[in-house]
């Protein structure tokens, strides 16, 4: 049973385009947060000077513009791509991730996590094969 | 509310969502392909001949939003991905991401199984075998999680910030 795929080129494409979207989405917006602070009060005063800082904090505008773009890219690949390649598709971003953390955050990497990277890039071959 | 019940509401919400989004945006997709503004009705016919009104080469750029947010089955899928957002933060807050990550990853199991039953999608063995793999991937990926020290990812930040 072969599942034939319309336009794959844009398919992988704008896959591509909602991994890394999301992944520095997730980057920049918990940067921002943790620029903008614990928020730890219920102080409606101290809560409006909060969001004031969040919405003006340029970590988090364009964390929410590339998690935006990357809803967008898949609202558009949902209108001819099947869900079932898509949704586990976008598991790519653990990768991405991943590599992020390695050479961004310089975080230690374990054996265990490298294998199971290794894993999720298998799976998504057999995706998409 | 106690933690199973919990991951078990977030798991179905964002694979019924998922599977709604595609539906609405299958639905628009065949819409679109011949839209024709005089055979619109409703507000579809208000709204897309108010963008035309600006510029009417602009109306048939504008069919494709007035049509995606007057769909029922997409606004429905929005609607779920939004519950689950907050769901998975109610989670993130009551327990470790470690924990969270991988079993939300289950969704793509449930996502496989509904776009077979409500969107007819055939899903090849090869596919499932795949899904199978990024599920167990994932579970190692989140094990090794939270094991870097704090103060190393809080200078990073501070670094960033300066």
């Amino acid at each position: 049973m072969v599942v034939e795929l319309v336009k794959p080129l844009e398919t992988f494409l704008l896959i591509a385009v909602i991994v890394f979207g999301g992944s520095f989405g997730d980057i920049l917006l918990s940067r921002g947060m943790k620029q903008v602070g614990e928020v730890d009060t219920l102080n409606l005063r101290a809560l409006i000077s909060i969001a004031k800082k969040v919405i003006t904090n340029i970590s988090v505008i364009s964390g929410i513009a590339c998690m935006a773009i990357a809803f967008f890219s898949l609202l558009t690949v949902l209108s001819w791509a099947p869900i079932s390649l898509v949704s586990p598709a976008t598991a790519f971003s653990y990768v991405v991730n991943t590599i992020g953390a390695k050479y961004y955050l310089n975080e230690k990497i374990d054996k265990g996590r490298l294998i199971g990277t290794a894993l999720v890039c298998l799976g998504v071959v057999f995706l998409v094969l | 509310m106690k933690l199973l019940p919990l991951i078990v509401i977030a798991v179905f919400t964002v694979s019924l969502g998922d599977a709604f989004l595609t539906k609405g945006m299958k639905q628009v997709a065949l819409l679109m392909d011949n839209f024709n503004l005089s055979q619109a009705t409703g507000i579809t016919y208000y709204l897309v001949s108010l963008i035309g009104s600006i510029n009417p080469d602009w109306a048939i750029y504008g069919a494709w939003p007035v049509l995606t947010v007057t769909n029922l089955n997409f606004l429905l899928g929005l609607g779920l991905q939004t519950t689950f957002f907050i769901l998975f933060l109610t989670l993130l807050s009551r327990a470790d991401l470690s924990y969270v990550l991988p079993v939300t990853s289950f969704s793509y199991i449930l996502t496989a199984i509904l776009a077979m039953l409500m969107l007819k999608e055939e899903v090849s063995l090869r596919r499932w075998f795949g899904i199978l793999l990024i599920c167990f991937g994932v579970l190692m990926v989140a094990r090794g999680e939270s094991r870097t020290d704090k103060n190393v990812l809080d200078s990073k930040v501070s670094e960033g910030n300066s």
